[in-house]
């Protein structure tokens, strides 16, 4: 049998017994199933938050970047990182003494409005759906490629896995899941890490001139490329990945997995840790990819393109260094890493579906309906997920991860950092800022290049900038201050109370 | 120290990318054979978590203080 193959099989069956203990564990109702009843420990859910963040893109992309572009891996990696700090000091306490996990949950204990609740709904729908669409459509190439399998069985058996964990395990079992692939992604990559330092007689320094020889043009290795060489599109680029983090549904709902704002700053100050030590662990794989998959001319195919791309760079560097096993190892890992993150993302999905929109906009209801509705939102999006990322398999879909990250930074943020900050704010507010960053994040995108010229095959773009958040962020702020400052009925209403 | 620590950090990644933008020769040359590029990274991973913890630890502080 294949080696991938049968780590995934593996890592499947220990994920599964965990689902069904937790499925037994899980307390009753809708809240358990979403907050693991507020049980995990800081350092668990720290743990949770790394798996749960950590995506493919951030282990085999980040790789892959740094294997054909160099240092610009490591500029998309500060931007990252700086979010986390971030999210704790300015809302990961504050969620958590709210007891909230979803945006319109947050707005919601301000604002009794309809219209706020279903926008708030709507963006975060948005942010999760295309946030899953492009892990799905990911999945389904990497395992095409890894396994074999064709797409539609890939993305069958992710969707299946995805809505199996969520709807069985809620909140406990997909924590659980995410630390488990946490731990395996640890492991994965320090084993790789060490195999490059060991190449290099452990020496870092050895690595990186050994990393400029190899790679052509010496020591700009070190230095950003001609990609970032526009100031705008650098600076739009470093608003849009640091505050990004701040609006994404699935990263906001884990804080209230834990039973107190003490375990929420735990939970930070882990994950944070964790993350950056990974950004270095990848850094040297990365590094190490350039200096040790270079001279092996039978990894690259006849336009000198590392085979099957320069995300299985990780994958490659494992196969030199530890062969077919290893190799078969780091796939299933990065598989592993996938499922983790689409069972976070679906929950978070299912929370503003039967939360948000069922029980707080369209009608009131039991918590056991409520329950029943999560766990039916679940398969709803799994399915949804699996036929958007059938219908997108031959699209270029790295534009919908721009879109997500720009409209989580756009549209969320702001509202929930105005909602917890800024006693003003009013429901008109809220909607002028929701509308606009919404509006200007999705327009900037489809007018840019990354949809403008690469999907829709137009010369030029309107906008020129592939990242929008320099613009989208402080617009969806003006908006909800200019919506808030000239709204006479709030006012008005302020003067009788 | 909230507002220190929102400060720094974003005085921080503020002057990274604005490096990254309008300087990025600044990052040129080594130290001790690490390229300096890296080491601003590396510092700047470390001087992200350590902010983290300065701010919990002084969270926790306050709260127990409140108590």
């Amino acid at each position: 049998m294949n080696p991938a193959a049968l780590f995934f099989i593996l890592f499947v069956l220990l994920t599964l017994a965990v689902t069904r203990l937790a499925a037994r564990r899980q307390g009753a109702g809708a809240t358990a199933f979403y907050s693991a009843d507020g049980r995990l420990a800081g350092w668990q859910n720290g743990l949770a938050l790394a798996g749960d963040y950590l995506s493919a893109a951030a282990f085999l992309g980040a790789a892959g970047l740094y294997f054909t572009s160099g240092y610009d891996s490591a500029v998309y990696a500060v931007g990252t990182l700086f979010g986390w700090p971030l999210l704790l000091i300015l809302l990961a306490e504050r969620l958590r003494e709210r007891g909230e996990y979803t945006l319109a949950g947050v707005l919601a204990q301000r604002f009794d409005s309809p219209a706020v609740r279903g926008l708030a709904a709507a963006s975060s729908l948005t942010v999760t759906l295309f946030y899953l669409i492009v892990q799905m459509v990911g999945a389904g190439k990497l395992v095409e490629l890894l396994f074999g399998l064709p797409y539609p069985a890939a993305v069958g058996i992710v969707g299946a896995l995805m809505v199996l964990y969520a709807a069985v395990g809620g909140m406990l079992a997909t924590s659980w899941v995410q630390m488990i692939k946490a731990l395996l992604l640890f492991g994965c990559t320090g084993a790789l890490a060490a195999g490059v330092l060991a190449a290099h007689g452990g020496s870092v320094t050895a690595l990186f001139a050994d990393a400029a020889a190899r790679a052509g043009h010496g020591a700009a290795l070190f230095l950003p490329s001609r990609a970032l060489a526009n100031p705008v599109e650098v600076l739009s680029l470093g608003v849009g990945l640091t505050l990004g983090l701040l609006g994404l549904p699935h990263v906001l709902m884990r804080f209230v997995t834990v039973p107190d704002a003490r375990a929420a700053r735990s939970s930070a100050v882990w994950a944070t840790g964790l993350i950056a030590l990974f950004f270095v662990v990848n850094m040297l794989i990365g590094f190490g990819a350039v200096a040790l998959l270079t001279p092996h001319a039978e990894l690259f195919g006849p336009a000198g393109k590392l085979i099957g791309g320069s995300n299985m760079a990780a994958v490659q560097l494992a196969r030199v260094e530890g062969g077919e096993l290893a190799a078969g190892f780091v796939a299933a890992v990065a598989f592993a890493t996938i499922l983790a993150v689409v069972a976070g993302l679906a929950l978070a999905g299912a929370s503003v579906i039967s939360r948000d929109l069922y029980a707080g906009l369209l009608r009131g209801s039991s918590a056991r309906t409520e329950l029943r509705l999560a766990r039916g939102a679940v398969v709803a999006l799994g399915a949804l997920a699996v036929a958007l990322s059938l219908a997108f398999r031959d699209q270029n879909v790295a534009f919908l991860f721009g879109l997500a990250f720009a409209l989580a930074a756009s549209s969320n943020f702001p509202l929930l950092l105005l909602a917890l900050f800024w006693p003003k704010l009013t429901a008109r507010g809220v909607i002028a800022g929701g509308v606009t960053g919404i509006v200007a994040a999705v327009g900037l995108i489809v007018t840019g290049p990354a949809v403008w010229v690469a999907v829709l095959g137009h010369k030029a773009p309107l906008f020129p900038y592939a990242n929008p958040a320099l613009f989208s962020v402080p617009l969806a702020f003006a908006a909800a201050w200019l919506g808030s400052v000239t709204d006479r009925a709030a006012r008005r209403a302020a003067l009788f109370t | 120290m909230t507002r220190f620590c929102l400060i720094l950090l974003l005085a921080l990644v503020a002057g990274y990318y604005g490096v990254i933008a309008f300087a990025p020769a600044l990052l040129t040359g080594s130290v001790a054979g690490w390229p300096l590029s890296i080491l601003v990274v590396l510092a700047l991973f470390a001087l992200g978590f350590a902010i983290t913890v300065l701010y919990a630890c002084s969270a926790a502080k306050r709260n127990g203080a409140a108590r």
